[in-house]
């Protein structure tokens, strides 16, 4: 089952923020909606990664604009503001998040909106199969209501929870990196190449033999990761190490801290244990008086996530749910999940308490987890602070939450600044694998062309898939570098 | 993890400005608790009683409340920057007013600003950042 991501920009001056980011090219102002205290209303909460005199500017724009029904500074520290802000329901209607929703389905996850040089950039995940003549159509409608006066489509694509888990994943030692990582620099993988084996052994001081083996397992391990994820186990590089220097972000970054989260009282972890062609997503969407509203896509064949449904629907954090949408290969739910004490006490007894609650309130209000991806018995969680806190600071602090919340099988996988390019829980592709390109890696795979001594030729695979070896060879070095570079880029 | 965190080596002096005793208690409380920094505390109940000790020590943070008898906590923190403009500023305030963050950002250049009621893990957590200073880098 196929997720679509639509990433596009909105270019519009009448867009305050737009216009300030302009002015101001060093600020990135993050947006997202926390409530709904009136069905229909919006809050919402901006952290713009900006300080001093620039957050003081910014407070006063948005303080005269006639946008929002309120507007309160809910912090601020010497290099990000973050503004409180509430739009009554006769506004709120003319809102992108609500034409979002209303555009492309309840079950639509959307990322935060950004701000930056004068943009809007904004990106969402369907559960549906979207082509870009759909997308397209969708947000000419949308701009219509929304009175912007021009969009770009930035990307329309395949999103797939497993590769995307592969990439999140560490399959390599660390020295296994370093030497794909130079080979790559060096040019190894370009056509024509840049340098040959004897340059790399040459220095790194070691002769061709071993490098040429060492490269090649490097090869087959990160081919048979990318085709068959849960095949190959992960590396973990630096799990509750803390790094020799504490490096301190850079100016105007935030930070994302990555958890591996295996906790079997989870009902989508022990799903997804069980039945491992599964996969759930859910995104936290916001707080309401009840509780936390989520957004849940299970993506499983109907027997399966009928049996998600019923564990679910007995599971002592969630008060209630609602079916969206259904087919034959998911299901999206809307749930109201508690953390109030007397339900933490409840679900401590079940097992599991809900965690969301104190990340938050240790790191800020504006922190916020991106969409969680669920995965052969393992949840992903990404968490984006504002905090400027070392890596270690870091780290620490999040290890004795992941503890104190009695999360026994946890890994910090690691922190790094989140960029205005780092997408949906990390989904940011290089560049993509085309189909063909996929069709005869997966032969070559098959024959076992990755299997150490070779079990066939390219010869082999060329009689396979009637084309010429000169064919074979082409897509087969095209997707190993596509490969290759995309999980360096995640690294 | 070894070692002790950065901040445990320095004792940071902090000066709490708040009429509320109970608040003033509460946040020495919560900062001595702290694992990641030691500090000496001195409290005051008003800003009358604030001048003095600003006047004998430069503080490495002064933490004020908006709301005080005579002068409001915007004031005094605009004099600590007057007379100690290395002094990290914090103002702490239970009213949402966007008047009140605007007037401290402008007037008295806070490096902080905290509504309450506070996370006293978050809060241990700004402090802490306010202390290492690393924003200055």
């Amino acid at each position: 089952m196929t997720l679509t991501e639509v990433v596009f920009e909105v270019d519009r001056e009448d867009y305050e923020l737009c216009r300030f980011t302009s002015d101001h090219p060093e600020t990135r102002i993050v947006y997202r909606v926390v409530g709904s205290p009136d069905e229909g209303s919006l809050r919402g909460l901006y952290t713009a990664v900006a300080g001093g005199d620039i957050a003081t500017g910014l407070v006063k724009r948005m303080q005269a604009s006639d946008r929002y029904d309120e507007v309160e500074v809910a912090s601020l520290t010497p290099y990000a503001v973050v503004v409180r802000t509430e739009t009554g329901k006769a506004k709120a209607r003319g809102e992108p998040a609500t034409l979002l929703a209303d555009a492309f389905g309840r079950d639509t996850i959307v990322e935060p909106f950004v701000f930056q040089k004068g943009r809007l950039r904004i990106k969402l995940v369907s559960p549906r199969r979207l082509e870009t003549r759909d997308v397209v159509e969708r947000l000419q409608s949308l701009k219509k209501e929304a009175g912007w006066s021009e969009f770009r489509v930035v990307r329309v694509g395949s999103f797939d929870p497993v590769e995307l888990a592969y990439r999140l994943r560490r399959v390599l030692s660390l020295q296994q990196e370093e030497l794909v990582r130079l080979a790559v620099l060096m040019g190894y993988y370009e056509t024509p190449k840049r340098c040959n084996l004897e340059d790399i052994a040459r220095r790194l001081g070691l002769s061709v033999s071993p490098v040429h083996k060492k490269l090649k397992e490097v090869e087959h391990l990160l081919i048979h990761a990318y085709l068959d994820p849960t095949s190959v186990p992960v590396q973990h590089s630096a799990p509750r190490r803390a790094p020799r220097t504490s490096r301190i972000p850079t100016a105007g970054a935030m930070r994302e801290v990555t958890l591996l989260l295996k906790k079997q009282e989870y009902e989508a972890i022990a799903f997804t244990a069980k039945y491992k062609n599964t996969r759930v997503i859910f995104h936290p969407l916001h707080d309401t008086e009840e509780g936390a509203q989520t957004l849940f896509i299970v993506v499983a064949r109907a027997p399966e996530y009928q049996e998600f449904l019923k564990d679910f629907a007995e599971s002592p954090r969630v008060k209630k749910f609602e079916v969206l949408a259904e087919d034959p290969d998911h299901v999206s739910l809307l749930a109201l999940t508690e953390f109030s004490p007397r339900s933490r006490a409840l679900a401590e007894i079940h097992g599991g308490a809900n965690p969301l609650a104190e990340l938050f309130a240790t790191f800020g209000r504006d922190t916020y987890l991106k969409p969680v991806v669920v995965e052969a018995g393992a949840a992903i969680l990404k968490v984006v602070v504002t905090r400027r806190v070392s890596d270690e600071d870091l780290i620490q602090r999040f290890e004795s939450l992941c503890r104190e919340t009695k999360w026994d099988e946890y890994e910090v996988l690691g922190v790094r600044d989140v960029s205005l390019e780092s997408t949906l829980v990390g989904s940011g592709k290089g560049e993509e694998i085309t189909a063909r390109q996929e069709e005869v890696l997966r032969i070559a795979h098959a024959l076992g062309y990755y299997r150490t001594p070779r079990e066939c030729t390219l010869e082999d695979i060329s009689n396979t898939l009637g084309i010429s070896t000169n064919a074979v060879h082409k897509n087969l070095t095209a997707a190993e570098q596509k490969i290759l570079q995309n999980y360096l880029g995640t690294q | 993890m070894s070692g002790e965190a950065p901040g445990m080596d320095k004792e940071f002096s902090i000066l709490i400005v708040d009429d509320e005793e109970e608040v003033l208690d509460a946040l020495e409380f919560t900062l001595k608790r702290a694992k990641t920094f030691r500090c000496r505390i001195q409290k005051a109940a008003n800003p009358q009683d604030a001048l003095p000790l600003l006047a004998k020590e430069e503080f490495d943070l002064v933490l004020a409340d908006y709301r005080m008898p005579n002068m409001t906590g915007v004031e005094l923190l605009r004099r600590v920057k007057e007379k100690h403009p290395r002094t990290v500023r914090a103002l702490i305030t239970g009213y949402s007013d966007v008047e009140i963050a605007m007037e401290a950002m402008e007037h008295a250049k806070i490096h902080y600003y905290v509504q309450k009621p506070w996370n006293n893990e978050e809060l241990r957590l700004t402090v802490y950042e306010a202390l290492k200073r690393d924003w200055q880098a």
